[in-house]
């Protein structure tokens, strides 16, 4: 079950980048800490069953990743509560913020460490990751050399294997092949199957109507609608999109 | 989760593997735990993958500046210690401990926090693992040290004693690291002055001379100085065979595990903004 009542987001954007104690103590003497705030989310409520698979659409910068990860715990809310009773597995955005200058290998171990296995399960498994990564050969090449397809297909690799009831999917069919797209493809469904709560932020409307039980739309960080995948994506294409 | 394999639209043989699949998860503690572990290990391989001579430099570094503080303090100004080498062996490697664990932890954030803001997990971890990586070859240097003393010196069950201030020093670098930490989440110069920091507290920290040995007011510094105290220890039970007074010994555990605290207290309370700030 996840609850959100009423959560806002706020980030303070300062006039001036005070970011050494150099600046801050030039900016004490003529009180020049200014900012400007910028809800990234404002007064979002929202419920998620469980089991449900929800689509998140929203033009870019409208707050869907903000949510996300106000959701996964990596942000506090500025206001409003995030309830979440089950544990999560977010799978955000390109490449899962891998250590550039470690192999594939120690990333898979550390990632595998984040999502709750020893390093003897993880080596049960480290095989099976790069094989449908399809990149057995480079398991000791650095991060750094792979190109951003691989990564993705990496991290999602890698995602998958968590036991979590909930799993946050940020645009993760953007890249990868044809191939890959197809793997990927499947292992939702097995997901959706398996009785997963499933947030899935995309711009590809066909996607969406794949799988989505419900969908939301998000735009200038509120959330201006939830409700069924076909309405929704009327009123998105319609009025959001057109507005602008 | 293994029960709707029939009514799954994807074929049996397509399933992907997933072998721990509905199997139950480890502890908290356990999970946290295996976090650190494997930051560290990763961490401490990176940090020696690219040289020929590998781990060994952990040992060599500061045994040649060991050598080089020898030559300079044995023929340019004698300093009459008692069992000077090996008294100048431990002082040199422990503040090498408590400075590379400082020092680490900056260049820890800077480098986890990228992993901080795709998944959740405390960041007081990236902390303990960057601590975790030095201490592993504090630890390994030390039982060198002790060997050497033990083969060279003397042998005695005494010694053991010596495992508090070896504890000690765990805590207070780690404690020091977290205050750190907390300052580089909100003023990136800190990288700057903490060096400068580092090289001063490497003279007011009795790691070459003698603190009842010099005038004041370096003495008092010296004497009041948490790492100086943990060498006082250290080099009385393992060198000497004797024990510095118990309230000094007392006071310095109390100092220790307070500025563990304080730094613990402080790193929780602005630990979210890693995410945000870095």
């Amino acid at each position: 079950m996840i609850r959100l009542e009423s959560v806002s987001k706020i980030f303070q954007i300062p006039h001036v980048k005070t970011k050494t104690l150099f600046h801050k103590l030039l900016s004490f003497s003529n009180r020049g800490y200014t900012y400007e705030e910028l809800y990234a989310v404002r007064n979002v409520s929202l419920e998620v069953k469980p089991g449900e698979f929800l689509g998140i659409i929203g033009k870019n910068g409208s707050g869907k990743s903000t949510l996300l990860r106000l959701i996964a715990g990596i942000y506090q809310p500025s206001k409003g509560t995030v309830r979440v009773n089950e544990e999560i597995t977010p799978l955000l955005e390109l490449g899962l913020g891998f250590d550039d200058d470690f192999s594939c290998k120690d990333n898979i171990y550390v990632y595998g460490a984040l999502l709750g296995y020893s390093r003897k399960q993880m080596s049960a498994m480290v095989e099976e990751i790069l094989s449908f990564a399809e990149l057995e050969k480079f398991a000791d090449t650095k991060i750094e050399n792979l190109s951003s397809g691989m990564r993705m297909r990496l991290a999602f690799a890698i995602a998958i294997q968590s036991v979590t009831p909930v799993i946050l999917f940020d645009e993760v069919l953007a890249v990868g092949d044809l191939v890959f797209k197809k793997k990927c493809e499947d292992i939702i469904t097995q997901f959706k199957a398996e009785g997963k709560t499933i947030l899935f932020v995309s711009h590809t409307f066909d996607s969406i109507r794949q799988y989505c039980d419900r969908v939301a739309v998000m735009d200038k960080g509120s959330l201006v609608g939830i409700g069924s995948v076909e309405q929704m994506i009327e009123l998105y294409e319609q009025t959001i999109l057109t507005a602008a | 989760m293994e029960t709707t394999q029939q009514d799954t639209t994807v074929k049996e043989e397509e399933r992907v593997f997933r072998p721990m699949a509905g199997q139950a998860r480890s502890s908290k503690f356990r999970r946290y735990m295996n976090i650190v572990w494997e930051l560290s290990l990763v961490d401490f391989r990176k940090k020696y993958h690219n040289s020929t001579l590998g781990y060994f430099w952990s040992m060599l570094n500061p045994l040649f500046r060991f050598l080089v503080y020898y030559f300079v303090f044995s023929f340019l100004f004698v300093v009459k210690t008692d069992k000077f080498t090996l008294w100048l062996l431990i002082g040199v490697f422990w503040y090498n401990f408590f400075q590379d664990t400082t020092w680490s932890i900056i260049g820890a954030l800077d480098s986890k926090s990228r992993l901080a803001k795709k998944i959740y997990f405390p960041p007081y971890l990236i902390v303990i693992a960057s601590t975790l990586t030095a201490f592993l070859s504090h630890a390994i240097n030390s039982v060198m040290i002790f060997l050497t003393i033990l083969i060279f010196d003397h042998a005695s069950l005494y010694q053991l004693w010596v495992l508090v201030p070896f504890t000690l020093l765990l805590f207070l670098a780690l404690g020091i690291a977290l205050v750190v930490g907390t300052l580089y989440i909100h003023f990136r110069d800190i990288s700057e002055i903490w060096g400068v920091v580092l090289a001063l507290g490497f003279w007011l920290t009795p790691v070459m001379y003698d603190p009842t040995n010099v005038q004041e007011p370096l003495r008092t510094v010296a004497l009041l100085n948490p790492v100086g105290r943990i060498l006082t220890m250290a080099r009385s039970f393992v060198l000497f065979e004797n024990s510095p007074p118990w309230t000094f010994n007392v006071t310095t555990i109390a100092f220790c595990l307070g500025i563990f605290a304080v730094g613990l207290w402080l790193f929780r309370k602005y630990e979210h903004r890693v995410v945000e700030y870095l």
